[in-house]
C-alpha cells in the first residue's frame, strides 16, 4: 500500500523521460511537454489573466525547465517541481520584463476598476468562474489562483511573492469577495 | 541516479534564436552564445575545441557540465549524451561559412571531477584546473596550462608554452619552440621540445625521458630505485638536480660539450672515464640515469630538494 | 460570560480566519452563532466556500495551439543527424593527405622491420636506426623480442564515440626511438651499411612528409609556418653536425644515437606539421 501511494498520479514513463531529457534528449523532453503542457498552461493563463499571455509564458516555462532540468534531483515529484518553476516564471516575468500587460505590481482600487471595466464583456449576464478569475486585479488574481486553484499554502505563497502570510490571506479574501460579486451579476 | 538508460545522441547547432542561417552569414558581427548545463556520468568525456580564443575548464563537485560559451562570429556545435559532451566551432564550410568567418570563441566550462578532458585550440589558450581526470590538451600557437590531472595527461603546443602541474599519473608534454614546464608529477614523464626549454620540478617518477635539440633542460626530481632516466639534447644544456642520497648508475656523455658534476666520483675498476664520457655510480646504483648531448653542457648537481615544489 | 451577539462588521473582520480555520475557539463559536442567525452572512460564507471548492475543481485549460514549436526553436536549432557529420579528422589535412601520411607510417615500419630482422641475424647489437616503433612508455613488451611493433595508433579509440581518436596524429613515433637507442650498437663495418639503409628509410619518410607539409602551408597561419621552418632548420643543423662527426668516427655510439635522435625529431616535427589543425 505505502509503496504505491505517491507514484500513482505520475505517468509511468515520467521519471525515465526526465532522466533522458536532463541529459539532453529533446524527444524525451517533448514527451514531458505533452504530458504537462496543459497543467502548466493553466497555471500561466490563470495567474496572468490572459490566455495569450499564458501561451507565451508556457513556452518560457518549458525553456527554463529544459535549462534547469539537470538540477532536478528527484526530491519531489517532477510535476511538483515543474509547477513551482512555472509559478516562478510567471511571477518573475513581471519583474524582469516590465509591463507586459497594462498593470502594475501593486494594483490599487482605481486600477482594479479601470481594468475590470476595460475587460468586462458587454453582454454576458452570467459569468463563469474562469472568466471571473481572469478579471480579478493582478495581485488578488495570482494569490487566488495559487491558493484556491493550485492549492499552495499561504506560507508558500508569501515566500514566492515576497509578501507576508497575512497579506496573502487578505488578498485571497478580497479575491473571493470580488469573484462573488462578479458571479452574482 | 537514473543513468542506466539508452540515450539518444544528438548534435545541435546553436545559433541566434530564430534567425535563419543565411541571415546570420550576412551579419558578421552577430554573437552566438551557449549557456547550458547537462548531466555527465562520472568519468565521462568533455571534448572542447576551438580555433582562436580561449578554453577554460574548471573541475567542480557537481555531476553536471556547465557551459558558458560564446563566439564572435560563426557557429558553435554542441552535442551531449550521458558519457560525452562535445563543444566545437563549426568550420566545415558549407559554402556560407569558411574559416575566415569564424571569430574568437570563449569557452568557460565546469566539469565533474573525474571527467576526461579533450581540449584543443589552434591559436587559443587552453587552461584546465581541478578536473582530477585524464587530460589531453593541445594548441598550436596558444599556451596550454593544466593542473590536477590523473592517470594520463598530455600537453602539447607548437609555438605556445605547455605547462602541467599536480599530475598524479603519466605526463606526455611536447612543444616545438614553446617552453615546457611541469611540476609535481608522479608517473612516467615524457617531455620533448625542439628549441623550447624544459623545466621539470618535483618529479617523483620511475621513468623519465626528455629530449630537446637546442632547448635547455632543468630537471629536479627524485631517483627511484630501479628507475630509468634518460636526458638528451643536441646543443642545449642539461642540468640535473639529483638528490644527494640517490642510488643510481650514471652514464653521461657529450661530443663537444662539457660535464660538470657535484658528485664525488669514486673510480671503480672498470669505470670508464675519458673525455666527454663519464660513467659512475652513486648510492646503491639501482636506478639508471643517462645524459647525452652533442655540444650541450651537462651539469649534475646534488644540492636539490627532494620535496615536491609548490608553485 | 456569554458573547454578545456578533455584528456583521465583526463577522466580516473574522471571516478570513474563519474560512482558514485559524480562529480561536471562543471567536469561532461566536461566528457560528452569528451564522445561525444572519442570512446575509450565512449566504456570504456559503458563496465563498463554493467559490473555493469550484476553484479547486477547475479543469485544466488547453492552449489554442501547439506550443512545442516555439519551445523547440528556443532550446535547439534543427537536429543534424549523426550520419551526415564527418567526425573524422576535423580541421586537418584533406582525407587523402591523412591517408598518405598514415600509409607512410605503416610502410616505413614494414621496411624497418626487415632492416632489423636482418641486422639481428648474427649480430648481438641492435641498430639504433629504426624509424618507428609502436607506442612509447606504456607498451614495452614488444621491445623485448627485438622486433619493432607497427604503430597501432591508427585504430580509432572505441570509447571516443566516433572519431575523436582518429583526429590525433599517431604518437607512436615520438620518443620511441630512444627505446631502440637504448640497445646500443657496437658493430663495426656493418654500421656503415646499416646507416645507409636507415638513411634511405628516413629519407623516404621525410620527403613524403615534407611534400605534405608544403602543400599544407596555406592552411596554417604564417607565424606557425615560420616557427616550424625555423625549427626544422635547427634540426637540420643538428643532423648535419652529427653526420659530419660520425663520418670521422663511425664507431661512436653517441654520435650514432645523436644522429638517430635528430632524424627522429625531424620526422616527428614534420608529422606534427602535417597533422596540425588548420587555422585559416
Amino acid at each position: 500500500m505505502a509503496a504505491v501511494s505517491n507514484a500513482v498520479r505520475v505517468p509511468m514513463g515520467d521519471s525515465a523521460d526526465v532522466a533522458l531529457a536532463a541529459a539532453g534528449d529533446r524527444q524525451a523532453f517533448e514527451r514531458l511537454y505533452r504530458i504537462h503542457a496543459n497543467r502548466v498552461f493553466s497555471i500561466c493563463a490563470r495567474m496572468s489573466g490572459s490566455r495569450v499571455m499564458g501561451e507565451e509564458l508556457t513556452q518560457d516555462v518549458f525553456v527554463r525547465t529544459w535549462e534547469k532540468l539537470p538540477q532536478f534531483r528527484g526530491e519531489s515529484a517532477f510535476s511538483t517541481w515543474l509547477h513551482r518553476l512555472a509559478v516562478n516564471v510567471v511571477l518573475n516575468a513581471r519583474k524582469t520584463e516590465g509591463r507586459r500587460a497594462s498593470r502594475t505590481e501593486q494594483s490599487d482600487v482605481e486600477d482594479d476598476r479601470r481594468d475590470e471595466m476595460a475587460r468586462a464583456p458587454l453582454h454576458i449576464e452570467r459569468m463563469d468562474l474562469q472568466d471571473a478569475i481572469s478579471k480579478l486585479p493582478e495581485g488578488a488574481r495570482r494569490i487566488f489562483v495559487l491558493h484556491d486553484v493550485e492549492g499552495y499554502k499561504h506560507e508558500e505563497i508569501a515566500g514566492m511573492m515576497g509578501i507576508t502570510s497575512g497579506g496573502s490571506k487578505a488578498q485571497l479574501h478580497r479575491a473571493r469577495l470580488l469573484l462573488r460579486e462578479a458571479l452574482e451579476r | 541516479m537514473k543513468n542506466e538508460m539508452k540515450l539518444t545522441c544528438l548534435i545541435v547547432t546553436v545559433g541566434m534564436a530564430a534567425a535563419p542561417v543565411l541571415a546570420r552569414a550576412q551579419d558578421e558581427r552577430a554573437f552566438t552564445q551557449l549557456d547550458t548545463t547537462v548531466r555527465l556520468d562520472r568519468g565521462g568525456a568533455v571534448d572542447l575545441s576551438l580555433i582562436s580564443g580561449r578554453i577554460r575548464v574548471t573541475g567542480w563537485d557537481q555531476a553536471n557540465v556547465k557551459i558558458s560559451a560564446s563566439i564572435e562570429s560563426g557557429l558553435l556545435r554542441f552535442s551531449a549524451n550521458s558519457s560525452r559532451v562535445t563543444l566545437s566551432v563549426d568550420d566545415e564550410g558549407n559554402g556560407h561559412y569558411r574559416h575566415r568567418n569564424v571569430g574568437e570563441a570563449r569557452f568557460d566550462v565546469s566539469v565533474p571531477r573525474g571527467s576526461h578532458l579533450i581540449l584543443e585550440a589552434v591559436s587559443g589558450d587552453v587552461t584546465a584546473k581541478g578536473s582530477q581526470g585524464e587530460i589531453e590538451a593541445s594548441s598550436v600557437s596558444g599556451d596550454v596550462d593544466v593542473s590536477d590531472g590523473i592517470r594520463a595527461v598530455s600537453v602539447e603546443s607548437v609555438s605556445g608554452s605547455a605547462h602541467a602541474a599536480q599530475v598524479n599519473g603519466n605526463l606526455h608534454a611536447e612543444t616545438v619552440s614553446g617552453d615546457l614546464r611541469a611540476e609535481n608529477v608522479s608517473g612516467n614523464v615524457q617531455a620533448s621540445s625542439v628549441s623550447g626549454d624544459i623545466r621539470l620540478v618535483g618529479i617523483q617518477s620511475r621513468d623519465v625521458r626528455t629530449e630537446t635539440v637546442s632547448g635547455n633542460l632543468d630537471y629536479t626530481g627524485t631517483i627511484e630505485p630501479s628507475g630509468r632516466y634518460g636526458f638528451e639534447s643536441h646543443s642545449g644544456t642539461l642540468k640535473l638536480n639529483i638528490p644527494r642520497n640517490a642510488g643510481a648508475q650514471f652514464s653521461v656523455e657529450t661530443f663537444s660539450g662539457s660535464i660538470d658534476t657535484d658528485f664525488p666520483i669514486t673510480l671503480q675498476p672498470g669505470t670508464k672515464r675519458r673525455e666527454g664520457h663519464m660513467e659512475f655510480t652513486i648510492g646503491d646504483g639501482r636506478a639508471r640515469v643517462t645524459a647525452q648531448t652533442f655540444s650541450g653542457e651537462i651539469i649534475i648537481s646534488n644540492g636539490s630538494t627532494t620535496r615536491r615544489e609548490d608553485e | 460570560m456569554t458573547n454578545s451577539n456578533m455584528t456583521c462588521e465583526e463577522f466580516d473582520a473574522a471571516l478570513p480566519d474563519y474560512l482558514e480555520g485559524t480562529l480561536d475557539e471562543p471567536l469561532r463559536a461566536a461566528v457560528q452563532k452569528h451564522l445561525s442567525e444572519c442570512v446575509r452572512c450565512a449566504s456570504l460564507v456559503r458563496d465563498l466556500e463554493t467559490i473555493r471548492k469550484n476553484a479547486g475543481a477547475l479543469p485544466d485549460l488547453i492552449p489554442s495551439r501547439d506550443l512545442w514549436q516555439g519551445i523547440e526553436a528556443r532550446i535547439a536549432a534543427p537536429v543534424i543527424p549523426l550520419a551526415e557529420r564527418p567526425e573524422v579528422q576535423r580541421r586537418f589535412v584533406p582525407a587523402w593527405m591523412g591517408v598518405a601520411a598514415a600509409a607512410l607510417i605503416v610502410s616505413t615500419a614494414g621496411i624497418t622491420y626487415v632492416l632489423t630482422a636482418r641486422s639481428l641475424q648474427g649480430a648481438k647489437e641492435q641498430v639504433a636506426t629504426l624509424a618507428t616503433q609502436g607506442s612509447p612508455i606504456p607498451s614495452k613488451s614488444g621491445s623485448d623480442t627485438g622486433a619493432p611493433q607497427i604503430s597501432t595508433e591508427q585504430a580509432p579509440t572505441p570509447a571516443d564515440g566516433g572519431g575523436a581518436g582518429s583526429r590525433r596524429p599517431p604518437t607512436g613515433s615520438r620518443m620511441a626511438a630512444s627505446d631502440a637507442a637504448a640497445g646500443q650498437n657496437r658493430a663495426g663495418a656493418r654500421l656503415a651499411v646499416q646507416q645507409e639503409q636507415s638513411d634511405a628509410v628516413y629519407g623516404r619518410e621525410i620527403d613524403m612528409l615534407q611534400k605534405i607539409v608544403t602543400q599544407r602551408k596555406t592552411q596554417l597561419d604564417s607565424s606557425t609556418v615560420a616557427i616550424i621552418e625555423r625549427n626544422l632548420q635547427i634540426i637540420d643543423a643538428a643532423i648535419e653536425q652529427s653526420k659530419t662527426a660520425l663520418a670521422k668516427d663511425p664507431r661512436s655510439r653517441l654520435l650514432s644515437d645523436q644522429l638517430t635522435h635528430a632524424l627522429d625529431k625531424k620526422v616527428e616535427l614534420l608529422r606534427t606539421a602535417a597533422f596540425l589543425p588548420a587555422s585559416t
